[in-house]
């Protein structure tokens, strides 16, 4: 029991990195959907082709994939982290609100779930900005602002 | 102009953490919910693995696991128990359901399991944050 104690305690001291933690993976998995986006791009054409969305599909294709795969590795690193997740929620707003808000909750593929999930996080991110373990804290060390 | 928004936005920074446990205790509290009210919807995942045959406690675990260990996650009381209760699922969920479906799916099903199944791993190892019932609680001890 003393031991858990101690463990317990260890975790607690390190646990100004747990909001890092969280921005590190969701950076990994949107650069990942940023890569995937730009090698397969008829898989992005076939999501907006589906919607009214008529005027510069070809536009707004480049821009989610570049969105997600530059926004995606800035926040890995964690290097302007509140301008990266800003760059992505307009992504996420179209993904919630227009693509995925026709299917519904409670799907099998729980589609509108993630992406409000993934909407939430950017917009706590925006919030939070980078914690102690990012490349902003390491270079804007002296000085209080990021961005 | 936007030094004085990022002053306002810091001075929430320190609940981000925990905004986040409670959006996601809320989800699974809703899924939970839904899983007891559908559990033929549980059985469909099922169907699609070589486990067709799963017994019904399997199913009633899952959905009030999620149900309570949800609503324990949205109050932040026992916060790492009730993230604990849930894990063996968001495993199940990965590894045994979505997993054969496989990255970049349409739907993306794996990855929001594995989101779900990380986000949880996170709050088992660090616990609640300061805007929780186990705070309000334990405020003597260091310990949740």
């Amino acid at each position: 029991m003393d031991s858990l104690q101690e463990i317990l305690k260890w975790i607690d001291s390190k646990r100004q990195y747990c909001f890092d933690l969280l921005r590190m993976y969701l950076g990994v998995g949107l650069m990942v959907k940023g890569v995937h986006f730009i090698m397969n791009p008829e898989f992005l054409h076939d999501i907006l082709k589906t919607e009214q969305l008529q005027f510069l599909p070809t536009a707004i294709a480049h821009y989610v994939a570049l969105a997600h795969l530059c926004g995606g590795f800035l926040l890995v690193i964690g290097l302007l982290s509140r301008l990266a997740a800003l760059i992505q929620i307009p992504v996420l707003m179209g993904a919630v609100f227009f693509v995925h808000a026709n299917e519904g909750l409670f799907t099998h593929g729980q589609t509108l779930e993630f992406s409000s999930l993934v909407l939430f996080l950017l917009i706590l991110i925006l919030i939070h900005g980078s914690g102690p373990l990012s490349a902003d804290d390491y270079i804007f060390k002296g000085s209080s602002e990021e961005s | 102009m936007i030094k004085k928004c990022v002053q306002f936005c810091k001075q929430f920074a320190p609940f981000c953490y925990d905004l986040t446990r409670i959006y996601l205790g809320i989800g699974l509290l809703v899924k939970g919910a839904h899983f007891m009210t559908h559990p033929n919807f549980v059985k469909i995942y099922f169907n699609l693995t070589q486990y067709e045959n799963v017994p019904s406690y399997v199913i009633y675990y899952i959905a009030l696991a999620h149900l309570f260990g949800g609503a324990l996650l949205a109050i932040g009381f026992l916060t790492r128990l009730a993230a604990f209760v849930q894990f063996p699922i968001l495993i199940g969920a990965v590894f045994i359901i979505h997993f054969q479906e496989g990255f970049f799916s349409p739907a993306q099903t794996l990855e929001f399991a594995s989101l779900v199944f990380f986000m949880l791993l996170v709050y088992m190892v660090y616990g609640s944050g300061p805007l929780s019932v186990d705070k309000l609680v334990y405020k003597k001890n260091s310990a949740s």
